[in-house]
C-alpha cells in the first residue's frame, strides 16, 4: 500500500517538510480571520467588557492541550505495540507542543481570572485539571530526557503516556467532585455569559488554526528527531 | 508451580530481605511521624485549625512516606541481576510483580496505617473519625503502591530516578488523596462515608487490574 | 536447534552488528568473541529473550522465542555480570529464595551439596556480602548446578575471578553439560579448554 511507504523515517523525512508547509499556510488561513473576528467582529461582553476576548486564545489552547495528549498517547502506544520507530518519534514530537498549549491555557486563564475573579489563580476544577495535565506532560518529557537509549525511552514513555491517558478522566472527575464539594469559583471559564454566534465562529476558527499549527510544528520537530536519531545510518547524507 | 505457591515464595523472599533492612523500614516509619509533626509548627497549635488540616496532613504524610519507599521496590533486584532471573523463571512476571508490590506495602506502609489513628488524635480528630481515616488509608495506600510501582519500574537505572519517580507519580495520586481525605472529613462531619469507600475500593480494583501489567512491561523494558 | 536469523541490533545511536546468523545443535558449544563494547553481552541478552533485536529473530526448535515466551525462558540458565545474590543473605538463603521463585524443586540437602561441591561448606552461614568475588561467583555456579536440567546455558564471562581449581571444576561441568546434549553459549577472555571444541562467533 502506498500509505505504508511513509511509515519509515527515510520516506517520511522529505514528506514531513511538505506537510509542515501546507499546514502552516492552513494555520494562517484559519488564524487571521479567527483573530479578526475575535478582536473586531465579536461584540463586547456586557459583564466582562473587552477582557473576555482572551478566550479566543484560552479555549482553543485548552482544547488542544487535551487533544494532543490523547493523540500523543495513541502514537506512543502504536510505537510500543507495533515496534514502529516513526510512531514513537511522532509522540516525542507532540509532547512539547502539548505542554506549550497547556501552559498557554493556564497563563491566559490567569490573565482572564485577574479582571474576572480579581485573582490570578483559583482552584477551579478546569484550571486545576489543566495544571495536572501540565505535570503529566512534564513527566513524559522528563522521563524521555533521562533515558539515554532512544528505543528504551520510546517504550518507557509510551507506558507512561498510556497510564496517563487512563488516569486523565479519573483525575478530571475527582477534581470536579472535589471542587463542587468545596464550592469553587462561581464564574465558569467556558460558559461565557452570552455566546454570540460570532464568538463561536471566532473560537472555532482559532481552534482549527491551533490544530493546524500543532501539526506543522510537530512535523518540523519530527524532522529534527529523525536527523538526530538516524545520523549514523547513512541515508541522511545522500 | 501454582500461582499461590509462587506468590508465597516471592513474599517469603521479600520478607527475608526486609528483615535484613530493618533500618530502612524504620526510617520510613519515622519519616511519616516527623512530616506529620511539622504541621503544628507551620499552622500553629490551635486545635480548631489543626483539626481542619488534620486529615489532609496525615494523608499527605502517608503519601510522601510511601513515595519515599518506592524506589526500593525494584532497584535492588535490578542492580544485582535478580530481575533477569525472574524473567527466566518461566513464571508470569505479573504475578511476581503483584507479590512484590504487596510485600512492599506490607513492610513499609502498613506500619504507617496502623500508626495513623494515633497521629490523627494528635490533630484533635475524634477517635471514631481517626479509625475511619485509618480505614481509608488501609484501602488507599495499596493503590498508591500499585500506581507507584509503575513509576519505580519506569525509572530503573535512570539518573536521579527517585526524584523522577516523584514527578511521574505524584499527579496520579491526586484522586486517591481526594477521596481518602474526603472520607475522613465526611466522618468528622458525621456524614455518610459509604460513597467514599466505594470509590476507593473501585480505585483499588482498577489499579490492581492494570498497574501490575504496566509495571511488568516497564520492567521488561528496563532490562532490554 | 537454536538459531539466530539475520539479527541486527543497535545500542543508542550505534549499530552493534548487522545480519548476524548462526545455528547451534544439541551438544554444541558456541564461544562468542569480540573486543570490549562489541556487543557480546547484548547478543547473549538477545538469546535470553531480554532484548529485542531491531531486525531478525531468534528461533528455538524452528519457532520464534518471542512467540514461545515462558516455554523458552524455562529452558535457559543465564549467568551475567550480576550474580543475582542478596548481600545480606547467606549463600544458602540466597539459593533457597531464588530457586523457589524460579520454580525449581530443591531441598536444603541439595543446596548444601551443591555449595559443598563448590568448596563453600565453611561459608554456609556467612552473608554473601562478606564473601570474595570468586566465592560469590561460586555461589552463583552452585545455583547453575542445581538448575542444570535446563538445556540452554548462556554464560557471560563465567570464568572471571575464579581460581585455578574452580576454573577446572567449571570447565568440567560445562563439558559435561555439552556432552550430555546441552547447548552452551559463552564468552571468556581466558584460554579455557573444554572437552568439546566450541564453534566460534566473532563480532567486530
Amino acid at each position: 500500500m502506498r500509505f505504508w511507504k511513509y511509515s519509515t523515517p527515510q520516506n517520511f523525512y522529505p514528506a514531513a517538510k511538505k506537510i509542515a508547509a501546507v499546514f502552516f499556510v492552513l494555520a494562517l488561513c484559519f488564524g487571521i480571520p479567527g483573530l479578526y473576528i475575535g478582536f473586531f467582529v465579536a461584540p463586547t461582553d456586557h459583564q466582562q467588557g473587552e477582557a473576555y476576548r482572551i478566550i479566543f486564545i484560552h479555549v482553543p489552547a485548552a482544547w488542544m492541550s487535551m487533544f494532543i495528549y490523547v493523540v500523543m498517547a495513541f502514537w506512543a502506544a502504536v510505537g510500543l505495540i507495533l515496534n514502529t520507530r516513526l510512531s514513537s518519534m511522532l509522540a516525542q514530537a507532540l509532547a512539547p507542543t502539548g505542554a506549550l498549549m497547556t501552559f498557554l491555557a493556564l497563563w491566559t486563564g490567569a490573565f482572564w481570572g485577574r479582571p474576572t475573579w480579581g485573582t490570578w489563580w483559583v482552584w477551579d476544577a478546569r484550571l486545576t485539571s489543566e495544571l495536572v495535565l501540565l505535570f503529566l506532560y512534564v513527566g513524559f518529557i522528563a522521563l524521555r530526557a533521562s533515558i539515554e537509549d532512544p528505543r528504551r525511552a520510546d517504550k518507557a514513555s509510551a507506558i507512561l503516556a498510556i497510564v496517563g491517558v487512563v488516569n486523565v478522566p479519573i483525575i478530571y472527575f475527582s477534581v470536579k467532585w472535589w471542587n463542587t464539594l468545596h464550592q469553587g469559583a462561581s464564574v465558569s471559564l467556558t460558559k461565557a455569559p452570552s455566546m454570540a454566534s460570532d464568538m463561536l465562529l471566532g473560537m472555532l476558527l482559532m481552534a482549527l488554526s491551533f490544530w493546524m499549527y500543532s501539526i506543522a510544528v510537530s512535523m518540523l520537530r519530527v524532522r529534527k528527531i529523525i536527523r538526530d536519531r538516524e545520523r549514523n545510518s547513512g541515508w541522511l547524507n545522500n | 508451580m501454582s500461582s499461590r505457591s509462587l506468590f508465597l515464595a516471592v513474599l517469603l523472599r521479600e520478607f527475608k530481605i526486609s528483615l535484613t533492612q530493618k533500618t530502612d523500614i524504620a526510617t520510613i516509619f519515622f519519616f511519616f511521624l516527623i512530616v506529620a509533626s511539622l504541621f503544628p509548627f507551620a499552622v500553629g497549635p490551635d486545635t480548631g485549625s489543626l483539626r481542619t488540616v488534620g486529615p489532609g496532613v496525615v494523608w499527605v504524610a502517608a503519601l510522601l512516606s510511601s513515595l519515599l519507599a518506592l524506589h526500593r521496590m525494584f532497584e535492588g533486584d535490578f542492580i544485582d541481576g535478580s530481575l533477569e532471573q525472574f524473567l527466566l523463571s518461566g513464571e508470569p512476571l505479573v504475578l511476581i510483580v503483584v507479590s512484590k508490590i504487596f510485600a512492599h506495602w506490607l513492610f513499609t506502609t502498613l506500619p504507617i496505617v496502623i500508626l495513623s489513628p494515633f497521629v490523627g488524635m494528635q490533630f484533635g480528630i475524634s477517635s471514631e473519625a481517626s479509625w475511619i481515616m485509618a480505614l481509608t488509608l488501609l484501602i488507599g495506600t495499596p493503590v498508591l503502591s500499585l500506581i507507584g510501582s509503575v513509576g519505580a519500574a519506569l525509572t530503573l537505572g535512570v539518573r536521579s530516578g527517585a526524584a523522577l519517580t516523584a514527578l511521574l507519580i505524584l499527579p496520579l495520586y491526586i484522586p486517591v488523596l481526594i477521596f481518602g481525605v474526603g472520607g475522613t472529613v465526611a466522618a468528622l462531619q458525621g456524614v455518610e462515608t459509604t460513597g467514599h469507600f466505594s470509590i476507593l475500593l473501585a480505585f483499588l480494583c482498577l489499579s490492581l487490574a492494570l498497574c501490575p501489567l504496566a509495571t511488568s512491561a516497564a520492567l521488561k523494558i528496563a532490562l532490554e | 536447534m537454536l538459531e539466530l536469523k539475520s539479527v541486527t541490533t543497535t545500542r543508542g545511536y550505534k549499530k552493534l552488528f548487522e545480519d548476524l546468523n548462526f545455528s547451534l545443535e544439541e551438544g554444541e558449544a558456541l564461544l562468542v568473541n569480540g573486543v570490549n563494547g562489541s556487543g557480546k553481552t547484548t547478543l547473549l541478552r538477545i538469546l535470553c529473550g531480554f532484548s529485542r533485536p531491531d531486525a531478525g529473530e531468534v528461533h528455538w526448535a524452528n519457532k520464534d522465542i518471542r512467540a514461545l515466551g515462558h516455554d523458552y525462558s524455562r529452558l535457559v540458565n543465564y549467568l551475567g555480570h550480576f550474580d543475582a545474590l542478596k548481600g545480606n543473605l547467606t549463600a544458602e538463603e540466597n539459593l533457597i529464595a531464588s530457586l523457589s521463585v524460579m520454580g525449581i524443586d530443591s531441598d536444603v540437602a541439595t543446596i548444601r551439596e551443591a555449595l559443598r561441591k563448590q568448596d563453600l561448606h565453611s561459608k554456609l552461614s556467612v552473608p554473601v556480602s562478606r564473601l570474595s568475588a570468586g566465592q560469590r561467583k561460586r555461589v552463583a555456579l552452585a545455583r547453575l548446578r542445581i538448575s542444570r536440567e535446563r538445556p540452554i546455558w548462556i554464560l557471560d564471562e563465567p570464568f572471571v575471578s575464579l581460581d585455578k581449581s574452580s576454573t577446572e571444576l567449571l570447565s568440567a561441568a560445562l563439558s559435561e553439560h555439552v556432552s550430555n546434549g546441552g547447548f552452551l553459549i559463552y564468552t571468556t577472555h581466558q584460554e579455557i579448554g573444554l572437552d568439546v571444541r566450541p564453534k566460534i562467533l566473532t563480532i567486530n
